[in-house]
């Protein structure tokens, strides 16, 4: 490669220098005598999350574990009992709940106004923040939006046709990223702050001095990758390393006596490649770093009893919070903790050198040793309380309307009410990505299964209940419970054959002749059971037969489903990659892995058919048990008092045998008579 | 003496026109990239791809005409990704070329561009097994676990799950976390290794440490409800579950 690069930065370096950009002691409020000592606290917060309070916006309950409400308290301690704090934020800031979305989604915030994670920020007084990859998650103009920023990027205006909105008071910095357009960082790669600090003169006497702190920010090279979609031809990245390389002596000549590193991301000692996602191992190892800022992993760092592997490589000291000797802290994730180091500096005449031997590392969590967390700081609550108050609103909005229960208390037994709008949801999100996208499996039927993902394990309020009337965002989370993603897998008729078969583990095997009571539902979790709702689909499930030999009639559009008939069916990421050790469903079947949530994707159907009627939503059964005469009764528990609900369903087989179980639970024995 | 002044500024301008020309040449002829580190490589191939620079992408091709074999399987990764179909075309050669020259990731890549094939081209799943086995032999961890994949589903071949564990096995030692969650399920279920829930929890638990999603959804299902041998703890299962939801965000390229 052309020595010149280095060349020029070299020349540029001189003549920086030269200008006296290294020599700091004419700027500094006194002059400051050779020996002077000084302690800067670096505070580090990381993946946030937006989680500004304790608080679940699905449960709509307190949730004191997280929260910034209390990390600010563990940040104002620092600041009371150290005189020089710096305060930095690693990035994934400002998405992760139910109030980003609603700010950048539901109700998107204005040009004038700061987004109430980073109103929080400027009150809390950050000196300076990095990107995370979850930065881009809404977009480009919506991060340029909330930071104050303008993007040379493609698909957005010309910059001097860009408003420039409100944004955090404090300077963002990332120096990896770049413009395909014109090959600029998007934001300034680093910064370089004065910071006035108190420190002890060679008299032993306090004085005051300058420290100049440069910041330099690193986002994982991948992120190009996981917002593919609002990424691709607008932005690519750079390898951590290399960048350092070309702005830390950079940041030296321009007189920085301090570099921190805040770098979104974890370690890895893999042999450096510039695409790595974790680089931060190799980042350690460019000169200049005074400490290094990462995250990304949500993992705790410095831990002595950590078992994660990245604390365990060679050079990595999880005691004293060090790799390879340069002072590093993550500070695990959503508040619960925050990095401190504290940086011993000495001043030699010239400029303050950090003593890397003196430098203490610590993390410190809002739970507090018995267990109880610290008391939240109430000025956070009440700056956020307008946005905090207008997401709980937007949680229990209505999104549509049902004209009956949807409830999984009898699913198990063929009530599809809590399921049904679940598929719907699905096999048409997936069936309209298909046709837009990939032409090539148009013809093929698109399917879904889902399962009752609240089937009463924990008793009789573990079932999921939607009432008629208004459906709102909270009633998705009780429909769909986990935070699984959209995929959709191209299978054979064979292929949903033995998917059915699994499924059907979900029941003992039934003996006829037996004459005693015998329990339907196996240990086999409801999380599993799955099942299709559609006209197009029907089969029969005989419990008197063994594993892998209960189907029966399976059948697609009134005829059997040959075993070589290709189907697209619309599941989520964690069946379509494995889960559940499903036969052949391992992740090599799929044709289209969504970044889209199941649950969103739920909200956004509701919203669109507005009014949901049983005929419409809630009655397709696609199977039944085979009917089967039994000696003595099969029994079934579920919530007491709901028979009127399975007979609604149609499940006139079902009789209520002990009215309370006894267990404490809330659950009656149900029979069903699988004769009928 | 005037005649050696003047020997001597001939011999000065000569050296002048020789160095000139030299230059004019050095302009002309192509740079030498043949000695391209993997890092230089690796940042060229995330420019032409992500960055789509295509100075970047003639640079890679330029290295890999010269002979760096990283180069050529760096470009043929670019090309074979590239949404215009008759550059993706020429990814196939390049990537023959590097793999035949023995580099393990060359062929990996060309084991998958056969066993996914692409909208000009039918998978070929017995080219597929021959690079993966190739690439795996020289410890590609991916390569180990699309083996297991391969012999799991009989694509290709008879179903083997004896010779997916193997596979797996092989992916594990390497570090791969998607063998370590399919390793974990043939030992929960007995497919291919004797049943050992104990190990299976072990693998899991070793996926979930690399953000695994499934395998730390698999875990949080397990602490809710008291499954693979796990204290059921609803506590447990809501964090775990709140961690997927983060690391589904992004994920590592499956394989």
């Amino acid at each position: 490669m052309s020595p010149y690069p280095i060349l020029a930065t070299a020349c540029a370096a001189l003549i920086l220098t030269a200008c006296g950009g290294g020599n700091n002691v004419t700027s500094a409020p006194e002059v400051i005598l050779l020996g002077a000592t000084a302690e800067l606290a670096l505070i580090e917060t990381t993946d946030l999350h937006t989680n500004i309070r304790s608080y679940d916006y699905f449960k709509l309950t307190e949730d004191k574990s997280i929260g910034f409400e209390r990390t600010a308290t563990l940040i104002k301690a620092v600041r009371a009992e150290s005189k020089n704090a710096m305060l930095f934020d690693n990035g994934d800031t400002i998405q992760g709940t139910a109030l980003s979305d609603y700010q950048a989604l539901v109700n998107p915030i204005a040009c004038t106004s700061t987004l109430a994670m980073y109103k929080v920020m400027n009150d809390a007084g950050y000196d300076a923040a990095g990107i995370g990859n979850h930065e881009f998650n809404y977009g480009l103009p919506y991060l340029a939006q909330v930071t104050g920023s303008k993007f040379n990027v493609e698909g957005m205006p010309a910059v001097a046709d860009q408003k420039k909105c409100a944004g955090p008071v404090f300077p963002q910095v990332l120096a990896n990223l770049l413009s395909v357009k014109d090959k600029a960082t998007l934001f300034q790669p680093y910064t370089i702050l004065d910071k006035k600090i108190t420190v002890t003169g060679p008299d032993g006497k306090a004085t005051e001095a300058i420290v100049r702190v440069g910041v330099i920010g690193f986002t994982p090279p991948t992120v190009l990758s996981w917002d593919k979609r609002w990424l691709d031809g607008k932005v690519y990245t750079d390898g951590i390393k290399e960048t350092a390389q070309k702005y830390i002596p950079e940041m030296r000549a321009k007189g920085a006596d301090v570099v921190v590193a805040i770098s979104h991301g974890g370690l890895d000692d893999s042999p450096y490649l510039p695409s790595m996602e974790n680089g931060n191992y190799h980042l350690s190892l460019v000169p200049g770093i005074d400490a290094m800022l990462i995250g990304h992993s949500h993992q705790l760092f410095p831990n002595a009893t950590s078992t994660v592997a990245q604390f365990n490589l060679p050079g990595v000291d999880k005691v004293k919070g060090t790799v390879n000797g340069v002072p590093t802290v993550m500070a695990n994730f959503w508040g619960q903790h925050i990095g401190l180091i504290k940086l011993s500096m000495r001043y030699d005449g010239k400029n303050w050198i950090v003593d890397k031997t003196k430098t203490m590392v610590e993390a410190r969590s809002i739970k507090n040793a018995d267990g109880s967390f610290v008391a939240a700081d109430v000025s956070v609550a009440a700056a956020i309380d307008a946005e905090h108050q207008a997401t709980i609103a937007y949680v229990k909005t209505p999104v549509g309307t049902t004209d009956f229960e949807l409830s999984s208390f009898f699913a198990d037994l063929g009530d599809v009410s809590a399921i049904q709008i679940v598929n719907q949801a699905q096999a048409d999100y997936v069936s309209t990505y298909i046709k837009a996208n990939l032409p090539q499996y148009a013809a093929l039927p698109v399917l879904s299964v889902s399962a009752p993902f609240k089937s009463g394990f924990a008793g009789g309020n573990d079932y999921t209940d939607v009432l008629s009337g208004n459906v709102a965002i909270n009633n998705a989370a009780d429909l769909y419970l986990y935070p699984n993603t959209v995929y959709a897998v191209k299978v054979t008729g064979t292929d949903i054959r033995n998917w059915l078969e699994t499924a059907a583990n979900r029941f003992n095997r039934i003996d006829p002749a037996k004459i005693a009571a015998q329990d339907l539902i196996s240990s086999f979790p409801g999380y599993n059971f799955d099942m299709f709702t559609s006209k197009d689909v029907s089969y029969e499930i005989d419990v008197t037969q063994d594993a892998k030999a209960r189907i029966k009639n399976l059948t697609y559009k009134g005829s059997p489903m040959l075993a070589t008939q290709e189907f697209i069916i619309a599941t989520n990421n964690y069946r379509a990659g494995g889960g559940g050790n499903f036969p052949g469903i391992d992740g090599s079947k799929t044709i289209y892995a969504s970044p889209d949530a199941n649950r969103d994707v739920l909200i956004a159907y509701i919203k669109a058919q507005k009014n949901l009627t049983l005929v419409k939503n809630g009655a397709d059964r696609s199977w039944r048990f085979t009917k089967v005469a039994t000696s003595g009764p099969v029994t079934y528990k579920s919530t007491q008092g709901k028979l009127p609900l399975a007979l609604a369903a149609g499940l006139t087989n079902v009789s209520v045998l002990t009215a309370d179980d006894g267990s404490g639970k809330n659950l009656s024995v149900y029979q069903i008579d699988l004769s009928k | 003496m005037r005649h050696l002044i003047s020997h001597a500024r001939n011999g000065v301008i000569g050296l002048g026109i020789l160095v000139c020309a030299a230059m004019a040449w050095a302009l002309v002829r192509e740079p030498d990239l043949s000695q391209l580190s993997a890092m230089a490589v690796d940042r060229l191939r995330m420019h032409a791809d992500d960055g789509q620079d295509a100075a970047a992408l003639q640079s890679l091709l330029l290295a890999a005409r010269q002979g760096n074999v990283e180069a050529m399987q760096a470009g043929a990764s670019v090309l074979l990704h590239h949404p215009a179909l008759d550059e993706a075309a020429r990814g196939l050669p390049l990537a023959h070329a590097a793999a035949q020259q023995n580099n393990r990731s060359a062929q990996y890549l060309l084991g998958k561009a056969y066993f996914d094939g692409a909208p000009t081209r039918p998978p070929d799943l017995a080219q597929a097994r021959n690079w993966f086995e190739k690439a795996a032999a020289q410890q590609h961890p991916k390569a180990a676990y699309l083996l297991g994949l391969m012999f799991k589903n009989g694509y290709g071949t008879a179903a083997d799950p004896v010779a997916a564990a193997a596979w797996f096995e092989q992916a594990v030692e390497l570090g791969n976390a998607d063998a370590m969650f399919m390793l974990a399920n043939a030992y929960f279920a007995g497919e291919g290794v004797d049943r050992n829930p104990r190990e299976a929890l072990r693998l899991y638990m070793k996926a979930a440490a690399l953000e695994h999603p499934l395998a730390a959804q698999t875990i949080a299902y397990a602490f809710k409800d008291g499954g693979l041998g796990l204290p059921q703890s609803e506590r447990q299962s809501q964090q775990l579950m709140l961690g997927v939801a983060h690391s589904l965000r992004h994920p590592r390229a499956a394989y």
